[in-house]
C-alpha cells in the first residue's frame, strides 16, 4: 500500500474522480450563475442579453443591495466574533479542567448537528413577546423588564438577533477544532514556559497562540465564508424583514431570482458573492501572514 | 511484486472510474425514464399524474381531491394522481417556478391568476379551462363569483377553484360584551374598539404578519371601500399613484394600526397558527380570516369556552364608500391549472368525474365548495358552520381582489416587505407612497403592456 501512495501516477488518477464531481457541481454553477448574469430572464419568457446591465444595476442604484452588503458585514463580525472567540475561550477553558471534559465538549457541540429549521424555530421562541419568550421572561424576571422587547420585529435589534443563532450553533464546532490544536502543543513546552515564570496570559499570549495560528487562520476563514453565504435561519425566521433590516446578500439575491422571478439579477447577485469571499479569504490570510513577519 | 502492485493501481482506479462514470449514467436514465413517465408512459396501462399542491397534502382539497382519484383509478386502472406538496406559500411558488423554468412543469399544479401565470399562458402552457368547463357542461355548476375570482383581467379562464371564502373579522363575543363594546359597522367605529380593546389591557388584532399577505388585506380594505377594484388595477400598471386618496387612505390605516400598537407586539414575525392561537387563547380581541377556518373554531381543541364565544363581522364601511356592505373579500382559493402538454383524454375524464364528487365530498368535510351546494340544517354540522354558509348566500357579487394576485413579482416582493416596516413606522406615509410608485415605475412594464 505504501508504494501505491508513492506513486504519483496513481495519486492522480484517484483524485481525478474527486476533481470531476467539484468541477460539476462547484466550478460548472458559478460559471453558469455568470453566463445568466448577462441576461433578463424571468424563467418563463426567452432570455435576453442585456450586457453589464445587472452590474450597472447593482453597483449603481440599487439600495436595497447595499443595505443587504452592510447588513451582511455586520453578520459576519458577529458570527466571527462568536464562533471563533468563545470557541477559543470554550476550548480554553476545556483544556483546563479533567472533570466531565467530555459531557461539555458533547453539550457544546449538539447545536451544530440540529437543523437550521428547528434552531430558527427554537430561537423565535426565545426572542418571542407575545406570548413571552424565554429571553424576554427572563429579563422580566431580574428586573429589566424595560429591555424587553419583540426582538425579531424590533428595527434596531432584529439583525443581532438574526445572527446570534448562527453564531452560538457552531461554538462547538470551532471549540473541537480548536480545542484540538490546544492539546497539541507539546507538555513540555508549556512547562519550560511555567519555569521561567510565565504568568498564564504571558503563556497564552507568546507561546500558545502562535503555535496555534495556523488552525486560528483557518477557522478564521471558515466561520467568515460560512457567514458571508449565511441564508437560512435569517430567511426563516424574518425573511428579510421587518423592512430591509436583515436582509442578507444571499437572502436577497435568493428571493430575486425565485420570488422577483429576475434571474439575471440574482445570478449577478451571486457571482459578486463568490468574489466577495475569494476577496475576504485573501484578506484574512494577508493580514495574518503579515503579523507574522 | 512491483508488478502486481502497478496492477492492483491501475485496476482499482479504473473501479473507481467506472463506478463514477456508471454512476453519472444511471442517475441520467433514471430522470429519464420518469420524465417519460408522465408525459408518454413505458407500460402502455399505467399513467402518473403529479400534482404540486401548494396547500399540504393533508388539507381538506387536497385529501379529497386525493379521495376521488383513488375512487377514479377503480374503473380506470390506468390512471395515478400522485400529490406532493407543501404548506408554506413562497417556498411553493419558488419550487414551482424553478420546475417550470427547467421545464419540468408538472401536470397539474396550483396557481393564483397572477402575472406570473400570465406569462404561461403567454407561452401556451396551460389548458383553457373556460372552454373545458363549457365542454363538460360544468360551467354552470360553479358559483359565479367562485369562477370569477379565477379569471384574468380579460375575462380568460386557465385555472379552476377547489375552494371557497369569504374573509371576516372574527372576534372574541365575551370579550367585547364585557367592555361594552359593539362589532364595529365603519372603519372609525374600528379604531374605537381596537382603542378601547388595547386600553383593557388585551391585544386588538392577532395578525400573521410573517406571511405578508394578511398585512396586505389592512392596505386593500379601504381603497378596495372607495374604488372597489378600480384602484389596485389602475396602480398595479402605474396608471395611478399610490399618493392617490384611495392609496394614502390605506396606507395610513396600516401605519395607524402598526404605530399605534393594535397589531400584537413583534407581529412581522409571528406565522399563520401562531397568530390564531393568540385569538384563539383569548389574548386577542379580533383576527381578520377567510372562512376557510370555522371548523378550527368549533373543532375538540378549542376550549369550550372560546367555542362559544366565536362571532364575526363584515369588513367595516366608510363615508364615500362605492361598494356595499356585503362587498368584501371572497375567493375561491388558489385555483388549479393543468399542463397542456400532458392533459390527455383520461386526464379529461378524470376532471369531469371530479367535478361531479367533489361537491358533496368537499362540503360533508366542513368545508364550503365553490360549487351550488350548500348543507341543511339535519346534516348537523356546527351552528358555526351554518352562520358563514348563511353568510356566504348573502354576499354580493362584488369582491375585492387580493393585491399580491394582481401585482408584479418584483412589487409584490418589495411591497409585503416594506408594508411590514410602514407598521413599524419606520417609513411615514408618503415616503412609503414614493417607494411604492418607484417599484411599481422601475418593474411594471415588464409585465403589463
Amino acid at each position: 500500500m505504501d508504494k501505491v501512495l508513492r506513486n504519483r501516477k496513481a495519486a492522480l488518477v484517484f483524485l481525478l474522480p474527486a476533481l470531476l464531481v467539484y468541477l460539476l457541481t462547484v466550478l460548472a454553477p458559478i460559471l453558469w450563475s455568470m453566463y445568466f448574469s448577462f441576461f433578463s430572464w424571468d424563467g418563463v419568457s426567452d432570455m435576453l442579453y442585456i450586457g453589464f446591465d445587472n452590474y450597472t444595476k447593482m453597483f449603481g442604484g440599487d439600495k436595497t443591495f447595499w443595505k443587504a452588503f452592510s447588513n451582511n458585514l455586520i453578520y459576519v463580525s458577529i458570527i466571527v466574533a462568536m464562533q471563533v472567540l468563545l470557541g477559543l475561550l470554550v476550548a480554553i477553558l476545556l483544556t483546563s479542567i479533567t472533570k466531565g471534559r467530555e459531557l461539555f465538549k458533547t453539550l457544546y457541540f449538539a447545536p451544530a448537528i440540529i437543523t437550521s429549521v428547528a434552531i430558527a424555530q427554537l430561537f423565535q421562541n426565545v426572542y418571542s413577546f407575545e406570548p413571552v419568550g424565554i429571553l424576554n421572561y427572563c429579563l422580566q424576571q431580574i428586573g429589566l423588564g424595560d429591555w424587553s422587547k419583540p426582538w425579531l420585529s424590533d428595527l434596531h435589534w432584529a439583525l443581532t438577533a438574526v445572527s446570534v443563532p448562527e453564531g452560538w450553533r457552531y461554538i462547538g464546532l470551532y471549540m473541537i477544532i480548536l480545542y484540538s490544536a490546544l492539546i497539541s502543543i507539546p507538555a513540555d513546552i508549556e512547562e519550560a514556559a511555567r519555569m521561567d515564570g510565565a504568568s498564564s496570559w504571558k503563556l497564552f499570549r507568546s507561546i500558545k497562540m502562535p503555535l496555534i495560528k495556523p488552525v486560528l487562520m483557518v477557522s478564521i476563514i471558515m466561520a467568515t465564508t460560512g457567514a458571508l453565504k449565511g441564508f437560512d435561519i435569517p430567511y426563516i425566521m424574518t425573511n428579510g424583514g421587518p423592512g430591509r433590516v436583515t436582509e442578507l446578500l444571499p437572502t436577497y439575491m435568493y428571493k430575486t431570482a425565485f420570488s422577483s422571478l429576475d434571474f439575471g439579477y440574482g445570478s449577478a447577485m451571486a457571482v459578486f458573492i463568490v468574489i466577495e469571499s475569494l476577496i475576504a479569504v485573501a484578506f484574512i490570510r494577508r493580514m495574518m501572514d503579515s503579523k507574522e513577519s | 511484486m512491483k508488478r502486481y502492485v502497478k496492477r492492483l493501481t491501475l485496476s482499482l482506479s479504473l473501479v473507481v472510474l467506472a463506478a463514477t462514470v456508471s454512476a453519472c449514467g444511471g442517475t441520467n436514465t433514471n430522470k429519464g425514464a420518469s420524465e417519460t413517465g408522465s408525459a408518454n408512459p413505458q407500460k402502455v396501462d399505467k399513467k402518473t399524474y403529479k400534482w404540486f399542491v401548494a396547500r399540504g397534502v393533508d388539507s381538506p382539497p387536497a385529501v379529497t381531491v386525493k379521495e376521488i382519484a383513488e375512487e377514479f383509478s377503480r374503473t380506470h386502472p390506468e390512471f395515478e394522481l400522485v400529490l406532493e406538496g407543501t404548506g408554506d406559500r413562497p417556498s411553493y411558488l419558488q419550487k414551482l417556478r424553478t420546475l417550470i423554468a427547467s421545464n419540468e412543469m408538472p401536470a397539474m399544479f396550483d396557481t393564483d391568476s397572477d402575472a406570473y401565470a400570465s406569462k404561461l399562458v403567454e407561452q401556451g402552457k396551460l389548458v383553457d379551462m373556460k372552454k373545458l368547463l363549457e365542454e363538460l357542461g360544468k360551467y354552470k355548476d360553479f358559483r359565479p363569483v367562485a369562477l370569477q375570482y379565477q379569471q384574468f383581467a380579460d375575462g380568460s379562464m386557465y385555472t379552476f377553484p377547489l375552494e371557497y371564502g369569504i374573509e371576516v373579522f372574527w372576534y372574541n363575543i365575551k370579550m367585547f360584551k364585557d367592555l361594552g363594546l359593539e362589532p364595529p359597522k365603519t372603519f372609525d367605529e374600528f379604531m374605537e374598539v381596537a382603542e378601547k380593546l388595547k386600553q383593557s389591557g388585551v391585544t386588538p388584532i392577532a395578525v400573521d404578519g410573517k406571511d405578508k399577505w394578511p398585512v396586505l388585506r389592512y392596505l386593500a380594505y379601504k381603497p378596495f371601500r372607495m374604488t372597489g377594484n378600480d384602484f389596485i388595477e389602475n396602480v398595479k400598471q402605474g396608471k395611478a399613484s399610490f399618493k392617490d386618496p384611495a392609496g394614502m387612505e390605506g396606507i395610513k390605516f396600516v401605519h395607524d394600526l402598526g404605530t399605534k400598537g393594535y397589531f400584537q407586539q413583534g407581529f412581522t414575525a409571528t406565522d399563520y397558527t401562531a397568530a390564531r392561537d393568540l385569538y384563539l387563547s383569548g389574548k386577542a380581541g379580533m383576527y381578520y380570516m377567510g372562512s376557510w377556518e370555522t371548523m378550527n373554531f368549533v373543532n375538540d381543541k378549542v376550549s369550550a369556552e372560546m367555542k362559544d364565544n366565536i362571532g364575526f363581522f363584515r369588513l367595516p364601511m366608510m363615508e364615500g364608500a362605492t361598494t356595499a356592505d356585503n362587498d368584501y373579500f371572497i375567493n375561491s382559493g388558489i385555483g388549479v391549472a393543468f399542463n397542456k402538454e400532458t392533459f390527455d383524454d383520461t386526464m379529461k375524464e378524470f376532471v369531469k368525474f371530479l367535478l361531479e364528487q367533489y361537491p358533496k365530498a368537499y362540503t360533508e368535510k366542513g368545508q364550503f365548495s365553490p360549487f351550488n351546494y350548500s348543507l341543511d340544517q339535519e346534516q348537523g354540522m356546527p351552528e358555526l358552520f351554518y352562520k358563514i354558509q348563511d353568510e356566504i348566500a348573502k354576499s354580493g357579487n362584488v369582491f375585492a381582489v387580493p393585491w399580491d394576485t394582481r401585482l408584479d413579482p418584483a412589487t409584490n416582493e418589495l411591497l409585503g416587505n416594506e408594508l411590514n416596516a410602514l407598521a413599524l413606522g419606520a417609513h411615514t406615509p408618503e415616503e412609503f407612497a414614493e417607494l411604492m410608485d418607484q417599484a411599481i415605475k422601475e418593474n411594471a412594464p415588464k409585465y403589463f403592456k
